[in-house]
């Protein structure tokens, strides 16, 4: 029962619930990028918005990966 | 048909009625001590089965055509006929094979290339710590013909590595060979490791007919790979896969059997430990694993109704 204690820390943690939130924010659309280049089907299309979509999500969230307090 | 077969194999037709024993030369076959042992069916089967199981060959072979052709041929071998030794058949007949084999390939891609151009794939591969290049060429009537394996351990071991300009030199050696004028190369294909990139981007300016292509799967793949080698987010998968697997445990096994018939979320957690464990092998499934997480995050908000029952 002891070694329950640390992951739910760190689930009650709210920082970490953070963390996990900006780096899904920052990379979700690489992760469909992913899919989308993993999949049987033909979305060249698709994959040029996704990878422009990943661009902008990665300098929107600079400023989010670099802050020293969450991710020191 | 029956004339047909007598006239190939110079074998009585078997409508015909059965010849003298002392006038059939055709089934004079000889064993070892060179005694007159005549055809069987099923003892040049069990032959073929034996060759098959005792060299440890693929159970398809008696099904491939350069088999058949050797059998064709063997119908027709006198009966003093040696078949090579080993060194001639990987000396002088290997290279004579391989010669054959280059010069069909340079013989298809040139057919109609003017028209559909060709496509150079190539990849760096290492293959039981030797440093290989691979260099495929493809035309409309060839549609994957080697061109080189190139082994790069003298390159290495002199202290370069194998980079753009490396893998450049080794293409640019074929492409000229293949396509002198720059007119029939339009596609330069690679995966998405950066040296590679970097030479098919030199390559397009060698060549400017050509396109460089990467394959967009190995591109996103290695994104997830670099950046799951940072520290704080290795630190963070660290952490979820202890999650999971503590929640795997509280809802399978831990101290609340009434969630044991839950099915769904603890197979979804199973799964997930699954998921990042095998991201040594693939660096996106991690990333997948963390959405997943969050997706299931009403079972975390059960394990946190626990902590109560836990901390007592």
């Amino acid at each position: 029962v002891k070694s329950f204690k640390d992951p739910i820390d760190t689930i009650q943690d709210k920082k970490e619930w953070r963390r996990i939130f900006y780096l899904l924010q920052a990379t979700f659309p690489a992760l469909i990028v992913l899919r989308l280049a993993d999949g049987n089907k033909p979305a060249m299309d698709k994959l040029y918005y996704f990878v422009q979509r990943t661009t902008e999500t990665l300098e929107l969230a600079v400023e989010y990966l670099n802050d020293f307090d969450l991710f020191p | 048909m029956g004339i047909l077969v007598q006239k190939i194999t110079n074998r009585p037709c078997t409508t015909a009625p059965p010849p003298d024993k002392s006038n059939v030369n055709d089934d004079e076959i000889f064993d070892e001590d060179e005694e007159k042992v005549g055809y069987s069916a099923a003892r040049l089967n069990a032959a073929i089965a034996d060759l098959v199981h005792a060299q440890g060959l693929t159970f398809d072979l008696t099904e491939t055509a350069c088999f058949h052709r050797v059998i064709r041929l063997a119908k027709f071998a006198p009966p003093n006929y040696k078949p090579p030794k080993r060194k001639l058949a990987a000396g002088r007949l290997l290279t004579a094979n391989h010669d054959d084999y280059m010069r069909r390939m340079y013989d298809q891609l040139a057919l109609q290339a003017y028209t559909y151009g060709l496509c150079l794939p190539g990849d760096g591969s290492t293959v039981k710590h030797m440093p290989l290049v691979n260099v495929l060429a493809a035309g409309v009537h060839e549609p994957a013909g080697v061109l080189e394996i190139a082994e790069c351990t003298g390159h290495i071991e002199s202290g370069d590595k194998k980079d753009a300009r490396f893998i450049d030199d080794i293409f640019l050696k074929h492409m000229a060979k293949i396509d002198p004028t720059k007119k029939l190369i339009d596609c330069v294909f690679f995966d998405g490791a950066s040296s590679v990139k970097k030479a098919g981007a030199i390559l397009r300016v060698t060549y400017p007919r050509a396109t460089a292509l990467h394959g967009a799967e190995d591109v996103a793949t290695l994104f997830f790979k670099d950046i799951s080698k940072l520290a704080p987010i290795k630190y963070q998968f660290s952490v979820i896969v202890l999650c999971i697997a503590c929640l795997d445990q509280a809802l399978c096994t831990g101290p609340m059997p009434f969630l044991r018939n839950t099915q769904d979320p603890s197979t979804a957690a199973v799964t997930l430990v699954y998921c990042v464990l095998l991201t040594r092998v693939w660096w996106g499934a991690s990333w997948q694993c963390i959405v997943i997480f969050v997706l299931k995050a009403p079972c975390m908000i059960l394990l946190r109704g626990a902590t109560s029952f836990l901390s007592r």
